[in-house]
């Protein structure tokens, strides 16, 4: 069965992000990152969320991370920080 | 340096301007078009909302809908704004990426440094609140975005001068972590006007004149009236559906 979690935060860089995440069985099925943050290039967010779709484990999540974030630059929000959510988000979901 | 001017101040729908911006940046970073500093304004109003932002979240979509206002999607990151026809102007400054301009947050402290000027001018204590704000005693008056395609940026904003603030807070719904990092309730309580600062009411033609002077004092150029070329027109022409396609508009 399916799960979904959604979390918003304040990033410490100063802007609001949201996560939503769909798990089932420790996969990642549907991922969307929102928010009034910036990213440059724009379309950053969207690879990183087809790289983190279907990840089943959490070195998944940090390689998509730190693969979309070495050609990418956030403003408002660091990509460690978008990391850990992430990251916690996954546990949570997997319990 | 020069740059040119383009006033825009007839107005035209959201799509139709979102669609001019990003033409304006397509042709910078091709260098087929000069340095330039546009002022516009949407008309009618519109809501314009951050590339990625979920709709749902941030508008209140049906009110949106009975008042007549437009939502667009813009194609720059950032929050979403309330666009009064009457009562905001809007700039959009387009440059090549040189010098300092090269660092994305300082580029923007350099840009909205062309607002800041511009309300100083009206004798208000203006300041740049990082990452893109300007704000009059801790309150919001402006609120900018930058999008980046080679060797091309473009910044645009709003500056607000007779926005109606209660209609503000009712199409705009933040998250309830944003205004708590605000330590507010209501949005109303973190944004403002000119007119309200100044305690008159001030119109759109002493704000452009303002704004011109303060982006001459902070860029430390000269600006030369222009108008479009038919490349930007061509190309904005077929931008445009994107801006009006429910696919655009509510793809997050």
């Amino acid at each position: 069965m399916a799960i979904q979690l959604e979390r918003t935060i304040r990033a410490r860089g100063g802007k609001t992000v949201t996560i939503y995440m769909k798990i089932s069985n420790c996969r990642i099925l549907d991922i969307a990152i929102t928010g009034d943050f910036f990213s440059y290039p724009e379309d950053a967010i969207e690879r990183l969320e087809r790289a983190l779709a279907l990840c089943a484990s959490i070195a998944c999540i940090e390689l998509a991370i730190d693969t979309i974030s070495r050609s990418a630059h956030l403003l408002g929000v660091e990509w460690e920080e978008l990391k850990q959510y992430l990251v916690d988000m996954f546990r949570l979901g997997c319990q | 340096m020069r740059i040119r001017l383009i006033l825009d101040l007839e107005g035209a729908d959201g799509y139709r301007q979102m669609a001019i911006d990003e033409a304006m940046l397509i042709l910078r970073s091709q260098d087929r078009i000069p340095d330039t500093l546009r002022l516009w304004v949407f008309r009618p109003s519109a809501v314009s909302i951050g590339y990625f932002q979920s709709l749902y979240r941030v508008v209140n979509v049906e009110l949106a809908k009975t008042l007549g206002v437009d939502i667009v999607r813009r194609f720059t990151g950032g929050g979403a704004v309330y666009h009064e026809y009457g009562g905001e102007l809007t700039y959009t400054v387009t440059l090549q990426i040189r010098g300092e301009l090269a660092d994305i947050q300082k580029s923007y402290e350099i840009l909205c440094r062309g607002i800041v000027e511009a309300v100083r001018m009206f004798g208000l204590n203006a300041e740049f609140k990082p990452i893109n704000d300007v704000i009059i005693h801790g309150k919001k008056v402006s609120g900018s975005a930058q999008a980046r395609r080679g060797s091309a940026l473009l910044q645009h904003g709003t500056l607000m001068y007779a926005t109606n603030l209660d209609t503000l807070a009712k199409l705009l719904t933040p998250p309830r972590e944003k205004l708590q990092a605000h330590g507010i309730t209501d949005i109303r309580q973190r944004v403002t006007t000119l007119s309200l600062e100044l305690q008159r009411r001030v119109d759109l033609d002493e704000v452009v004149k303002a704004v011109i002077s303060g982006f001459k004092k902070a860029l430390g150029v000269e600006l030369y009236e222009g108008s479009y070329t038919e490349a930007e027109l061509r190309l904005a022409e077929e931008l445009e559906p994107k801006y009006r396609s429910r696919e655009w508009i509510y793809r997050r």
